[in-house]
């Protein structure tokens, strides 16, 4: 499998250039962030503490590009990457993850499975990470990867994951990422569905001094469902670009996606989606939100709802709202004894925690929760 | 032949018609094909312009070579237009006449088949009427002009008014803004320069009518508008040509002063033939509790670019975009909104409905901009577009920009089409699925028509009628 994407991708990778200004796929992004032609590839993982494992699901741990702990009969490693492709202003970066990863998850689940992979990210350089994930035969899987630092060095990962439902299958995802405030996430995430698939893919941010993410979710099966979810919670000097796309390809689809960042300090997010529906995909269903709470005078929020819709009779919607807790809301809570703070707080986590129920899965929902809750005790 | 179908053609005929035909070419001053220094310098010459103005032109030109096809976002349809084969001023002089009588007699013969003297009898304060590159008539009622009221061309202002004229000139719209600001800045021949004196509220509306007559050609009107505090004024502009088998560029600069208090409503029904390039740019400057609203209606041309905006730069100033567009078989109308808040507590709101017919593609595009250190400023944002066939097209890309937590902007966006169920229910009391299907659509877009005055809305609803025809069955 080796040669089959490493050689003709690094000559691609040479061929391309570095995203620009002018892109319309980095309007308002930190262009210069993604150039990455100054790095090294990391060295050696260190070991660390692990966090609690979740019951009941199958944990494997990766030190920088290292399989360390954990294994599993439906995952198999891989030496290198198996080539996303960047439809949303990447290229260059995605032909960066083909040719150099060295280390790919390739999980194939034709029944039930649960799997927590853990990234432990240390020292300074890029890493590379990737992951396929199959789900056939009316399986019903649900992964859990959460991207910790285990030091201060700022590090870089690219990472990519290619979700590929088959009929009848269901995935339910949940990314969290904890980096330290010095380094850098760029993560391609894309879904096929099949007929009557269900994929649930929801990420937490709260880490990392900057996140350039591309959602990319092809709904090629007619009945099935897509739920893309995320919940933001930058600061001064971080921000987050993402970037998503719902392709509808069939008949009687179904997608939704919901985002919702909460802005502190001098944070920046910028949202870009589009709901893209083929000729011919007649009776799709499509919303798009996104939300963002702003908690200081200073943060900046760009969003860019966006709609191409090639065929009648859909329905399809988005909508996008910006503003902060409003005056009623605080002066309710404080009306029953709670201080203007600690109601801005708890109004502040109802708002993401709206996103998170929408897993519908207890453990997924704690976990995420908890994510959230660390960032809060820090950011107010 | 069934009565019906007699209608239809009937009717097919009378669109046609409204505006579909032309005269033979009189003209006695044509700049030929192609765009160079000459052109300019000839264009400069006959119109017998001060030496700033020239230097403007040749100024724009340099821009414009410089600046790139925006195909990095917009169709790549722009890149049919030929410079090339485009005559870029053709008149018969640049002074218009104040009088109908005046006016020659085939230019006189079109204006009264589109029925222009006939509504300035009616309900209009001032009319100008521009005919390829020159306005052939112009003129504003003698009570207006007594309390201070300007109307006049755009070349007349900058000569006879250059102290109101000039300071704002380009300041809404800098030459460079983008290629087709600054081509227009280059080649800018006709449009409209109207001064409100301060508490003067116009009562009737002001109109302008663009009427293109000859083939390969250009038109590059430029209109300035400038409301002193405290007055109001509404401005209408209408424009047809002749359906000829090349493209026919229409570019225009349209810049918008409101002082503190003022009030400016500007109203486009574009109903070019479909052979025509629509690149406008449109801009209104707000000052302290101003209020700039632009109400938009395309229903013609080939490709529609054309986002007007409305910059708040007084506390409390208010900007308005109210868009209807639709898009039949062989269109795109790529049409929008730009709001730039740049004072505190200033509000605007977009309300565009876009309707794409056949294969019509409609396209929103709009910008909300909030920078840092304001407050208070909001913004509301709607579009909604209706799908009639399978093979009809629309895109909707907004980009909303928030700085601080003192600001509240709402985006919403939605897409639909004509419920089975309705229709059905229409033709159960006897409409045929054309009638029902008309009756639909000027029920979507209903609210927004009664923004427009009276005159218009019953023109803009047989409009619609018209091209709703032949849509269903």
């Amino acid at each position: 499998m080796s040669a089959t994407f490493a050689s003709p991708a690094l000559k691609e990778f040479d061929t391309l250039n570095w995203p620009v200004r002018t892109e319309e796929n980095w309007r308002f992004g930190s262009w210069k962030e993604a150039n990455l032609s100054s790095l090294k590839p990391i060295g050696e993982g260190q070991p660390a503490p692990l966090p609690e494992p979740l019951d009941g699901f199958t944990r494997l741990v990766i030190q920088n590009n290292t399989l360390v702990s954990g294994e599993c009969p439906a995952v198999s490693v891989v030496d290198q990457s198996f080539g996303p492709i960047s439809r949303l202003g990447s290229p260059k970066l995605a032909a960066l993850h083909a040719a150099q990863s060295k280390m790919g998850l390739d999980v194939r689940c034709r029944e039930d499975l649960s799997l927590e992979v853990i990234y432990l990210i240390s020292g300074e350089g890029l890493c590379l990470p990737g992951m396929v994930i199959e789900a056939e035969n009316g399986a019903k899987v649900r992964v859990v990867q959460r991207f910790l630092s285990t030091d201060d060095a700022p590090a870089t990962v690219v990472t990519a994951t290619d979700i590929r439902i088959g009929a009848q299958s269901q995935v339910t995802c949940l990314v969290t990422q904890e980096l330290n405030p010095q380094s850098k996430l760029i993560r391609f995430a894309d879904s096929t569905l099949q007929e009557s698939a269900k994929s649930k893919l929801a990420v937490v941010h709260t880490g990392a001094k900057w996140v350039r993410e591309e959602t990319y979710s092809t709904v090629d099966g007619s009945e099935a469902s897509s739920e893309i979810l995320s919940v933001t919670l930058p600061t001064t000097g971080q921000e987050y670009d993402q970037r998503t796309l719902q392709h509808h390809g069939a008949r009687n689809t179904h997608s939704d996606l919901l985002f919702k960042n909460t802005l502190f300090g001098k944070a920046r997010t910028i949202f870009s989606g589009l709901i893209f529906v083929d000729e011919g995909a007649h009776g799709t269903d499509a919303y798009q939100t996104c939300r963002n709470l702003m908690m200081t005078d200073q943060g900046e929020a760009h969003s860019m709802p966006g709609l191409e819709i090639n065929a009648d009779d859909v329905k399809c919607s988005h909508g996008s709202t910006t503003a902060r807790v409003s005056d009623e809301e605080i002066f309710y809570l404080m009306a029953r004894g709670i201080s203007p703070r600690n109601a801005r707080s708890l109004v502040a986590r109802g708002f993401s925690v709206e996103v998170i129920e929408r897993l519908e899965d207890d453990q997924l929902e704690a976990l995420a929760l908890e994510v959230v809750d660390r960032k809060f005790a820090i950011a107010d | 032949m069934s009565s019906e179908t007699a209608t239809v053609q009937q009717v097919a005929l009378e669109k046609d018609d409204v505006g579909n035909f032309f005269y033979p070419e009189k003209h006695r001053y044509d700049a030929g094909y192609g765009l160079t220094e000459k052109t300019i310098d000839y264009i400069s010459k006959v119109k017998d312009e001060p030496a700033w103005v020239n230097e403007f032109r040749h100024k724009a030109l340099k821009i414009f070579r410089s600046k790139p096809m925006p195909t990095n976002w917009a169709t790549k349809d722009l890149d049919n237009i030929d410079f090339d084969a485009i005559r870029y001023y053709l008149s018969d002089g640049a002074t218009p006449k104040r009088s109908w009588d005046d006016v020659p007699p085939e230019v006189l013969e079109t204006f009264d088949r589109l029925g222009v003297p006939e509504q300035e009898r009616a309900f209009l304060a001032g009319v100008e009427a521009q005919y390829d590159s020159e306005a052939a008539y112009s003129n504003v009622k003698e009570a207006l002009a007594k309390e201070g009221v300007i109307f006049v061309t755009c070349s007349e202002g900058l000569k006879e008014h250059e102290e109101i004229f000039r300071p704002w000139f380009g300041k809404v719209i800098p030459t460079g803004d983008n290629k087709f600001s600054a081509l227009n800045s280059a080649v800018m021949s006709g449009g409209s320069f109207i001064y409100i004196p301060p508490g003067v509220k116009v009562k009737h509306p002001l109109q302008a009518y663009f009427r293109i007559n000859s083939e390969n050609f250009g038109q590059f009107e430029r209109t300035l508008i400038i409301a002193d505090e405290g007055s109001e004024v509404m401005y209408m502009e209408g424009c047809t040509a002749p359906k000829f088998e090349t493209a026919t560029l229409h570019s225009a600069v349209v810049e918008l002063v409101a002082m503190k208090g003022a009030k400016i409503q500007y109203i486009t029904v574009q109903n070019w033939s479909s052979n025509v390039f629509n690149l406008v740019t449109k801009r209104g400057l707000a000052h302290e509790d101003a209020e700039i609203r632009w109400i938009d209606c395309n229903i013609g041309s080939r490709l529609t670019m054309k986002y007007p905006g409305v910059v708040m730069k007084g506390e409390r100033a208010r900007g308005e975009v109210i868009s209807i567009a639709l898009a039949n078989d062989g269109q795109h109308q790529d049409t929008g909104a730009k709001m730039i808040h740049a004072a505190n507590h200033t509000t605007s709101n977009v309300i565009s409905k876009s309707i794409s017919v056949g294969e019509g593609r409609s396209t929103y595009r709009g910008q909300v901009h909030i920078p840092k250190h304001l407050k208070g400023c909001k913004n509301n944002t709607e579009c909604d577009a209706l799908l009639i066939n399978t093979n009809s097209r629309t895109d909707t890309y907004p980009a909303i920009s928030v700085h601080g937590n003192q600001h509240v902007t709402q985006h919403e966006a939605s897409v639909s089409q004509v419920s089975e169920e309705m229709l059905f229910y229409l033709q159960q009391r006897g409409l045929s699925e054309t009638q029902a299907m008309s009756l639909a659509v000027n029920g979507f877009i209903n609210d927004l028509v009664q923004e427009f005055p009276m005159e218009y809305s019953v023109e803009l609803k047989r409009l619609i009628d018209l091209e709703m025809e032949g849509s269903v069955g």
